[in-house]
């Protein structure tokens, strides 16, 4: 668990990758889907979830448990691509916005398609090792 | 602030913000034990507070440090500093192991996300 420097080298470097990917799609999201509904933050939370499912499935949990790689590609690259924080502020925009069903279908089709694409993404990781 | 200093700025925010998750995740991990997931329920209940008080400090007062540089705070560090992929991990390992405690961290998460967001408005409206 132990990797010295190493280990803090890699969350950030994957990290900085992932945050820079992160306002990519959400600005390519603002642009094509409109900002009325923070889509953006969606889709990037919805395949992160997916990505990290399919690497679990396919590496396996003892290949990303405070590994090198694991700390790269989960702690790093993956936990700084999605964001909790941003699906907090948006939903309480919206709801103080008095749009109260967006608000409510924000946060629970966020962690209703985050799990099930999870679970897919890590059958489907796991199916193809 | 647009086009590529938008994006180095994000980048090494993100970077922050997910060392600070990592250092939390180290601690909570060696002090509670990996049983439940104490570490993340942390940073994000955590991170929402903090852009709950960013976000309502820049509308409040739209010359302060925090809104010249909200690219590196909220865009960068906050989301750097939370994690729904390992959330959503998580919670699914909780599930096909033990429905309560995965019914536990959900409902607790999404309270604690919720609560903290509204904390930190409130915080920076009251100052």
């Amino acid at each position: 668990m132990d990797h010295g420097l190493i280990g803090p080298a890699l969350v950030a470097l994957g990290a900085a990758v992932g945050g820079m990917a992160r306002l990519g799609v959400t600005r390519l999201a603002a642009r094509y889907a409109g900002q009325r509904f923070p889509w953006g933050t969606l889709a990037v939370n919805t395949s992160g979830a997916f990505a990290a499912g399919f690497a679990l499935g396919h590496l396996g949990r003892d290949a990303l448990s405070y590994s090198p790689l694991g700390l790269l590609l989960l702690g790093g690259v993956l936990g700084g691509y999605t964001t909790v924080s941003s699906l907090s502020l948006q939903t309480l925009t919206l709801w103080q916005a008095q749009h109260r069903l967006a608000a409510f279908s924000n946060l629970m089709g966020t962690l209703t398609l985050g799990a099930l694409l999870a679970g897919l993404g890590g059958y489907l990781g796991a199916s193809t090792t | 602030m647009t086009g590529i200093r938008t994006y180095l700025a994000v980048g090494a925010g993100t970077a922050l913000g997910s060392l600070c998750r990592y250092a939390v995740s180290v601690g909570v991990l060696a002090t509670a034990g990996g049983a439940f997931p104490w570490a993340t329920l942390l940073v994000n209940a955590f991170g929402s507070g903090l852009i709950g008080w960013l976000a309502t400090r820049a509308t409040r007062d739209p010359q302060s440090h925090w809104v010249r540089h909200q690219s590196f705070w909220v865009t960068g560090f906050c989301a750097g500093f939370t994690t729904f992929s390992l959330f959503s991990l998580e919670t699914l390992h909780l599930m096909e192991r033990h429905t309560v405690m995965a019914a536990a961290y959900i409902v607790a998460s999404l309270v604690l996300w919720l609560l903290g967001v509204r904390l930190g408005q409130g915080l920076a409206r009251s100052r």
